[in-house]
Formats: structure tokens, C-alpha cells, sequence
């Protein structure tokens, strides 16, 4: 299935991109989040929440379709 | 459903024209407003000029909604807008307005609070702080 990813922020400017599209058949939000931290390193130090088609999802949550995961700098709104 | 991601800083005559909007509204007897502006923080020698709003705009919508539907829930209110910048907002812009008017003084004061609060917490939005020389850092909500 593909995956959507984005990357915000300061994330965004550690990755150098926005946006990228990933096949995967990995099943858990934390198994892709570790693939993913594995393409772009210079994440893994980085603070960030993750969402799963515009909803917060814990690392244990299963990815079972295809959608878009968003890796999501702390808030700054306001 | 209404979008409260706006272009740009907000204009005071927006503000006020929001607020002449409702004096046909007679039932109101209170309004709460509550303005985000940019300061000028000083971080090592170095004063922030602006912030650099951006924002997961699908999922901050959503999230705005959600406030705004709880808060409806909340507090009896009559109505309610609010309004966040995205882009560049020069120091001593305004970023974020909230309007919550009610019959009473109270519900419009404790939604209005609520509100921005939640907004801190909850909403994708993210601030880029533009130094006067054109350096930045990631700005966080505490």
C-alpha cells in the first residue's frame, strides 16, 4: 500500500522535502516510523507527534489501508 | 464549514468590522475578544522581526472545527469566530482572533480562555521566528 508522508517545519527543512510517497507492507505506525527515521537520520533527535490521515496516532496504531502519515513539529499556533 | 486560516496578519478594521457585525445581534450582552501579536523576543542579541506561520492546513481546519463544536457545547454562547494567520506576520501583528459573544459576561470571558488554550495545544500550527538578521529558529508553545 502507499503511504503519504509530510513532514512540517522544522522537519521539513531537516529532510529537505515535504512530501514523499513510501511502499510499504509494514502494518504498524512505530515499524514505519522506524523505516522512515532510517531514510531521513537526521530526524531521530528531533521532537515530533504523528498523524495519521489528520488524526493523532499512538506508535502502536495499525496502518491496514493506504492514507497519509504527517510527522508533526511542536505547535506554535496562537 | 468556516475556515479560520487567513493569509497574512489580521487587520484591526477587520476586527472592528467583525465587531460592528454584531450590534444587529441585540441578544448579545457580552463579547470576548482575544488577540495573538507578534513580540519582538529578544534571543541572544538578536530580535525577532517576524513569525513565519505554517501549518497542516487539513488537518488544523479539522482540529478548529472540533474546537469550535466542543466550545458550542461548553458555553452557552451565540456566536463565535475565530481567525489564525499563516505566512508572515511582522512583530506587533496580530496572528490569532478570538470572538466569542454571549448574554452574560461570563460563558463569553470562559469560552474566549478556553479557546486559546485549546488552540495552543491542539492546532498543527507551526511558527518560524525570522530574526532582524534574517537567521531564524522554530518557535514552541510552553
Amino acid at each position: 500500500m502507499k503511504i503519504t508522508v509530510l513532514f512540517f517545519g522544522m522537519l521539513a527543512e531537516q529532510t529537505k522535502t515535504s512530501k514523499v510517497e513510501v511502499e510499504t507492507n509494514v502494518v504498524s505506525v512505530g515499524d514505519f516510523e522506524k523505516a522512515i527515521l532510517e531514510e531521513y537520520p537526521a530526524l531521530k533527535d528531533k521532537t515530533y507527534s504523528l498523524a495519521f490521515n489528520e488524526n493523532l496516532v499512538a506508535r502502536d496504531a495499525k496502518i491496514d489501508a493506504a492514507g497519509t502519515l504527517a510527522f508533526l513539529p511542536p505547535f506554535a499556533g496562537g | 464549514m468556516k475556515k479560520v486560516i487567513t493569509e497574512g496578519p489580521i487587520s484591526p478594521v477587520k476586527i472592528g468590522d467583525s465587531i460592528s457585525h454584531h450590534q444587529v445581534k441585540t441578544d448579545i450582552g457580552a463579547h470576548s475578544i482575544f488577540l495573538g501579536q507578534v513580540r519582538a523576543d529578544e534571543i541572544d542579541g538578536k530580535k525577532v522581526s517576524a513569525i513565519d506561520y505554517s501549518c497542516y492546513e487539513e488537518m488544523a481546519e479539522k482540529i478548529f472545527h472540533e474546537i469550535r463544536e466542543s466550545a458550542f457545547e461548553k458555553f452557552e454562547l451565540t456566536c463565535m469566530h475565530i481567525y489564525h494567520s499563516k505566512g508572515i506576520v511582522k512583530a506587533g501583528e496580530i496572528c490569532l482572533f478570538v470572538f466569542t459573544s454571549s448574554r452574560h459576561r461570563k460563558m463569553a470571558i470562559d469560552a474566549c480562555t478556553w479557546i486559546v488554550e485549546e488552540i495552543k495545544v491542539k492546532v498543527p500550527v507551526f511558527g518560524k521566528e525570522i530574526f532582524d538578521d534574517e537567521t531564524h529558529q522554530w518557535k514552541v508553545n510552553h
